[in-house]
């Protein structure tokens, strides 16, 4: 079924404990107002689950939504968004990632996927176009995602292959962190919705349609998409993910103190010159690939041809990657990343929360709090990479310790005690992503006051505080000095404002660093036919980030939850940062205030009532 | 008629007009003019740490200035670099032609490169940006990113007097010195 004027207006709703499928419209006012991907996903959460719901049972939803722009043929629109109440958290989850199921859902005919309910036993979805259909899977459960998308796109390959998302080993056994990938190379890692899809024994969704994405304005879609895509042809941004991917990052970033080190305790690390962008590029590159219909072409393919490290030829680690692998635990041998890479794709665990919690391990065993007796003789020193890979198949397969690393860095502390939560580097249970709010005090409020918890995507605070984009003309500084805290949460707010429409209709945040907020408005437009302004996506990124920080306030989250954790506030003399730390208590003031948001970090009845967010407002206040 | 580049006719005659330079005009020199580039160059090859951080450098690092007549810049400069492990082995002025080939090519208008040697542009942020244009291979540049950011420090270090802020007579001087290096040296 064709997506006239960019959505299908139809969600799939697929109940896996009784199995009822249906399809249930969803209306214009509800799109226009919310946008598709994460923000209709919380639009439909908010109104028909419970936010107390326990995020590993059959009353937790997961959600996969796409946008507006899904399907079309222009720049970074190939993304999705999966969501539910996260088991890592327990606050709002939220993963997204590009490739190519939101747009071969969308040539279904469906802008999104409703999964109630649990299976008893394991099952896989399959949608062509208009039949929808739950399979057995109790012969593919147990294998690896490489393994379990080579099956069903044979098993399912008809006039086209179909596309595929699934979970590996690390999400049956619902580690908190396991994560969902689409074709084997891009992975929503970041909540453990990979978990919640292990909780429903659903091993794969199997996605092909034969439809057409519809721009309704013909004449100016081509005009902006050949002027977007000339943006992202000449931008350095662009250029510099093309010949070196993500990791291009590390090698910048130790010039600026972005790059963590040693659990966020350490200042040099002298071995960073090996584990980045170019010496990926030089020695294990050998081929670029790109999400759908996207020019930049930042993902990495590469291979470890022989040795201890050996892997076959896949997805190559992005930035965060090298440096959890990394940086994070010290390590400089590159070949050791990528196949910890290879095995977190393996079993489906996102690489951040992974690397983050080995890495907390590493510090609680150097202050004894852990020792080889708990480890089952490993022994978790700092640099060894090989510790790392055997950790990493123990969560996968909750044996021994990793059976408490599964649970991630927070709950794993409680149960370690001994001091180890002091060691913890997360925000509201979600691990730092790798870029150090000492070098850059507007990410420390970023992760701290973030919905999802610590978070560098759902915002556009990386590239503007960093240099990396300007977007003067949407009201920011042309230069921002990292180190200071001054002006910054009015950075972050306007970041978050002009970024939260980007998880939401669905666009990616490298592709948006080369174009201008008036050039997203114009895809929005031409797509939608409907008028849409700069103005009206930065009311849309306010409106949706407010939702989704009050959903992450009715499932527990307060004030109190707005904090960096110790580690990333001791100053690094030593390091680029130069001693710098942010003035937190001064940044969350000032970001309250702007925000609307009340002293217990709860957006006000005011605030929502005026952003129209009045069913939240109505949950958030009851009895009030 | 102009002197052929790469010739070491060329060359002397270069070398000649910029021992003139230096011994007709005061300090401070003007950003970009060949007297400024003697003592650039100077202040590169005396850097230790130019020199440690650019160990692994290899290739022309150029940087263009756009012309902006205002100024006195009737037409755009390209400042070659030949680096090599650290070592600068000479720097200059050159034809267009030659600028354009060089292994990395920095271009911006002149108020942009007035900004950096205000320290008021990072030149790596001003590249990703878009206000500087980068043409060369990334990956090299970003390994030996602290090479570059040293050669610009120094360029900063060195002092001079900035476009901008010429009198109108110095704006005409520089006007004519450009067009009469074009003559000589073929630089259009
Ligand atoms: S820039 Fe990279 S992640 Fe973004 S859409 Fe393109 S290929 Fe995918």
């Amino acid at each position: 079924m064709d997506c006239q004027a960019g959505y299908a207006k139809r969600l799939l709703e697929v109940n896996l404990s009784d199995k009822n499928i249906r399809t249930s419209p969803l209306e214009d006012k509800m799109l226009m107002k919310f946008l598709g991907g994460g923000g209709l996903a919380a639009q439909l959460f908010l109104e028909r689950f419970s936010p107390g719901t326990d995020p590993l049972s059959p009353e937790n939803p997961l959600i996969v939504m796409t946008g507006p722009l899904v399907g079309t043929r222009l720049p970074g629109t190939s993304r999705f968004a999966i969501c539910a109440r996260s088991p890592l958290t327990g606050f709002w989850g939220i993963g997204t990632c590009g490739g190519n199921f939101g747009p071969e859902l969308k040539f279904a005919g469906y802008d999104g996927i409703l999964l109630e309910g649990a299976s008893e036993k394991p099952v896989y979805l399959v949608v062509d176009d208009e039949s929808v259909d739950i399979q057995d899977a109790s012969d593919l459960w147990g294998k690896d995602i490489y393994d379990v998308t080579d099956i069903l796109k044979e098993r399912h390959s008809g006039t086209r292959k179909p596309k595929i998302l699934a979970i590996g080993q690390a999400g049956e056994n619902q580690v908190l962190y396991a994560s969902i990938a689409n074709d084997k190379a891009h992975y929503i890692g970041r909540t453990g919705m990979g978990a919640v899809m292990g909780s429903k024994q659903l091993k794969a969704i199997v996605v092909r349609g034969t439809g057409k994405v519809l721009p309704a304005l013909e004449e100016k879609y081509e005009a902006v998409r050949s002027s977007v895509m000339e943006k992202c042809k000449s931008s350095m941004v662009a250029q510099s993910l093309q010949s070196m991917g993500t990791a291009a990052a590390m090698d910048l970033g130790m010039m600026t103190g972005d790059v963590p080190i040693r659990n966020w305790t350490g200042a040099e690390f002298e071995g960073s010159g090996q584990i980045g962008g170019p010496a990926m590029t030089a020695d294990y590159l050998t081929k670029v690939h790109a999400c759908y219909a996207c020019p930049i072409a930042c993902k990495r393919v590469v291979k470890v041809d022989s040795g201890p490290y050996q892997t076959a030829e896949g997805p190559g680690p992005e930035y965060e990657t090298c440096c959890t692998f990394g940086s994070y635990i010290e390590n400089d041998n590159l070949e050791g990343i990528i196949k910890a890479n290879e095995l977190c794709n393996l079993y489906g665990l996102d690489t951040i929360t992974c690397g983050a919690t080995i890495a907390f391990a590493m510090e609680c065993y150097e202050k004894g709090i852990l020792t080889a007796a708990d480890t089952d003789g490993i022994e978790l020193k700092w640099g060894d990479i090989d510790a790392a890979l055997k950790m990493l198949e123990k969560i996968a397969t909750r044996q021994g310790i990793g059976d408490i690393l599964a649970e991630g860095s927070t709950r794993a502390a409680k149960k370690i005690g001994n001091g180890a939560e002091d060691l913890v580097v997360a925000v509201k249970g979600l691990e730092l992503p790798a870029h150090d709010p000492r070098g850059f005090h507007g990410m420390g409020l970023e992760y701290a006051v973030g919905y999802r918890g610590a978070c560098h995507l759902q915002h556009m605070s990386l590239y503007i505080e960093q240099g990396m984009s300007s977007f003067e003309e949407a009201g920011f500084k042309d230069d921002y000095i990292g180190t200071e805290s001054q002006g910054k949460a009015e950075m972050v707010l306007l970041s978050q404002n002009m970024g939260v429409p980007a998880s939401s209709i669905c666009l990616c945040v490298f592709a948006y660093a080369c174009m201008d907020v008036q050039d997203v408005a114009d895809m929005i437009h031409s797509v939608t036919g409907r008028e849409f302004s700069a103005q009206d996506l930065l009311d849309a990124g306010e409106r949706i980030w407010l939702l989704m920080r009050g959903m992450t306030n009715l499932m527990g989250a307060t004030g109190a939850d707005d904090r960096l954790p110790p580690n990333s506030l001791i100053p690094l003399e030593a390091s680029m940062s130069a001693g710098s730390v942010p003035d937190m208590d001064l940044m969350i003031k000032e970001y309250y205030a702007l925000r609307g948001l009340d002293a217990n970090g709860v957006p006000t009845m005011e605030v929502l009532k005026k952003a129209g967010l009045t069913a939240l407002a109505d949950k958030l206040y009851a009895g009030k | 008629m102009a002197h052929t580049y790469g010739t070491d006719e060329w060359d002397k005659a270069y070398q000649e007009y910029v021992a003139n330079r230096l011994a007709s005009e005061s300090q401070p020199y003007i950003y970009f003019t060949p007297e400024w580039v003697t003592l650039y160059e100077k202040a590169v090859r005396e850097d230790a740490k130019y020199k440690e951080v650019a160990k692994a450098w290899e290739g022309s690092v150029v940087l263009h200035i756009q012309a902006k007549p205002e100024y006195g810049l009737v037409q755009d400069t390209y400042l070659f670099m030949d680096l090599w492990h650290g070592d600068c082995k000479y720097m200059k002025i050159v034809p267009s032609e030659v600028g354009k080939n060089g292994d990395f090519v920095i271009t911006g208008t002149i108020d942009r490169w007035i900004m950096v040697g205000k320290k008021q542009l990072d030149t790596v942020k001003g590249m990703m940006q878009g206000k500087l244009k980068l043409k060369g291979d990334l990956p090299t540049i970003v390994r030996n990113v602290q090479a570059a950011m040293r050669l610009v420090d120094l360029s900063s270090d060195v002092g001079g007097k900035y476009p901008d802020e010429l009198s109108p007579d110095e704006v005409e001087s520089l006007g004519k010195t450009m067009t009469e290096m074009d003559e000589q040296f073929g630089m259009a």
